[in-house]
Parts: C-alpha cells; sequence; structure tokens
C-alpha cells in the first residue's frame, strides 16, 4: 500500500472542431523580418450575428523571445483562457524558432 | 516624413519609398523588383485588407496596387480588396460585393477607405502568377508617373509604451520631494 496515489493521465489533443473560441479576443502572430522581431497583434472580438468576423486592434506586442513576450502579454491580457495562453506559449517559441533559423513562419490554429 | 509610412507594420517588404506601385501577392511565391514601394502577401479578407489600406495610404507616393497570383480559397481576399477598392463599405461594415467568408472592416473610419478609393487604382491580376507578366504590368504603372497624392494618411498610429517607475520620486526642492502618488514628503523620511 502506497501513502498515497497520483493520477497518470495520457495527453490527448482535443479536436479544431471542439476547440472553444476565446471570448477575450484573438491574437495575429508575425515575423517583422525588417526589425528581425516578432510582432503579436492582440483584438477584441467583434461579431456578427453572433459569430466572430474579425477584431478591433487592442495592442501590439514586439519582442525577440517567446519567454518575454508570454510574461508581457499574461501582464497586458489578463482573464484568457488558460487554453489560449498555452497555444500562445506554443506558436511564440515556434516563431521565435522560425526567426532565429530565418525560415518562414505561417501560425497554427489552436 | 518618410519614416510615417506603414504605421501598421507586419509581414511585408518595403523598397523604394517613392515608389508608385504595391504588390500583393496571393498564395505562391515571388519576389518583384525593387521599383516597386512595397510588397506582400495577404491571406485574410479582414484584417489582412485592413492592413494593407492603412500601410498603402500612409504613403502618398504609391497609386497602384498590383493583385497577383490565385485567389485564397474560401477567404477570397484578392477579390474582397478589389471589391473595397471598388464598392466601398455598407453601414455593416462588410465590404459591398466582396465575396469572400467575413470581409469586415472594423479598424479604419469611412475617410481612410475613400481615401483608398481615391488614391489608388488597384491592377487585377488575380489567376496570373506568370512573372514576366506581373513585372511588366508594374513597369506600364511607373511609366504612367502619376503625381504623389499629397499627405500621408495616418489611419492608425502604433505608439510606444512609456515605461513608467513607480519608484520615481522627483525632486522638486533640496528638502521636498514629491512621489509617485502626488505625496509630499520631506527629503529623507
Amino acid at each position: 500500500m502506497a501513502d498515497k496515489e497520483v493520477p497518470l493521465i495520457k495527453a490527448k489533443k482535443i479536436p479544431q472542431k471542439d476547440v472553444i473560441l476565446d471570448p477575450n479576443g484573438f491574437f495575429v502572430i508575425e515575423i517583422d523580418r525588417t526589425h528581425k522581431e516578432i510582432r503579436v497583434e492582440y483584438y477584441s472580438n467583434v461579431y456578427k450575428e453572433k459569430r466572430i468576423v474579425s477584431g478591433i486592434l487592442e495592442m501590439v506586442f514586439t519582442g525577440k523571445k517567446a519567454e518575454s513576450l508570454c510574461d508581457t502579454i499574461v501582464k497586458n491580457v489578463p482573464n484568457l483562457l488558460p487554453t489560449h495562453y498555452m497555444y500562445l506559449g506554443r506558436e511564440l517559441q515556434r516563431a521565435e524558432y522560425s526567426l532565429e533559423k530565418n525560415i518562414e513562419y505561417l501560425q497554427g490554429g489552436c | 516624413m518618410a519614416d510615417d509610412y506603414y504605421p501598421w507594420g507586419g509581414e511585408f517588404t518595403a523598397c523604394k519609398k517613392a515608389g508608385c506601385v504595391a504588390v500583393v501577392i496571393l498564395n505562391f511565391d515571388y519576389i518583384p523588383s525593387d521599383k516597386v514601394a512595397i510588397y506582400g502577401s495577404l491571406k485574410t479578407e479582414n484584417i489582412g485588407i485592413e492592413k494593407i489600406v492603412a500601410n498603402v495610404i500612409s504613403n502618398p507616393h504609391i497609386r497602384y496596387i498590383v493583385v497577383c497570383g490565385d485567389d485564397i480559397r474560401g477567404h477570397r481576399s484578392g477579390s474582397s480588396l478589389l471589391a473595397l477598392n471598388k464598392n466601398g463599405i455598407d453601414e455593416n461594415n462588410r465590404i459591398i460585393g466582396a465575396p469572400g467568408a467575413i470581409p469586415y472592416i472594423e479598424n479604419l473610419n469611412n475617410e481612410a477607405i475613400e481615401r483608398f478609393q481615391k488614391q489608388i487604382e488597384v491592377v487585377d491580376l488575380i489567376g496570373v502568377s506568370d512573372k514576366k507578366r506581373i513585372e511588366k504590368t508594374i513597369d506600364e504603372c511607373i511609366t504612367k508617373s502619376s503625381p504623389s497624392f499629397g499627405k500621408p494618411y495616418i489611419a492608425i498610429k502604433i505608439k510606444p509604451e512609456v515605461e513608467i517607475s513607480l519608484g520615481d520620486k522627483r525632486v522638486i526642492h533640496s528638502k521636498i520631494i514629491v512621489d509617485y502618488l502626488g505625496k509630499i514628503n520631506k527629503r529623507g523620511e
């Protein structure tokens, strides 16, 4: 008998069709090759007939490193869905790699 | 003045500041000659188009946008850009006559769109990826030598944030300091 039992959970990706869009907005991530930095634009959602059709530009973040961008976004854009923060972390790491290796970056879905 | 050009930023390449042609590339790899003012790809029929409009009207030398390559399936971004230039937007901010799924303009006002319509002639090369033909069209636009449209139109400005140190204690007198809340204290307290 162990003093304590801890669950072991196998990771499973949520299918794209089941991803919940964040009511607090979305991000556009690009590489600015001129300034050699990652550019992240934060938009609040614009709804038409109950669906998100676009966004209002609220803030722009720039930086070279995923970790500094993550810290700054968390500080300035609170209350996103946890899955959204984790998505941003993954994407920004990819963007940092693309910037460092000078390869094309295309923002992926959730 | 040229430092004001292209205020929105993004994934594009700026070349000749006084060039009169911008090139919008759909769905294929192509680097235009450096005679053009700016070039880049277009993906979405909402924010993608807004960025193009905001950036090109900031440079009054740009008088033509050459749109080339195969239009983006579903988004129909290239055709939606042409529709914006021709028809503008309706009362719901939807581009009139745009075939894209969600062609809404939410970050630009009517004045900016009217400026885009007056300043820019969009040259429709959608479906064309023959680089020689595209370059020939660019040359034809340059040959027209259309004059600058006047002053830059800045539709959106990304303003760098000023870092404020909360520990900043400004000295106004050798014995008095004011903290960040405006509270007056004696020096050394």
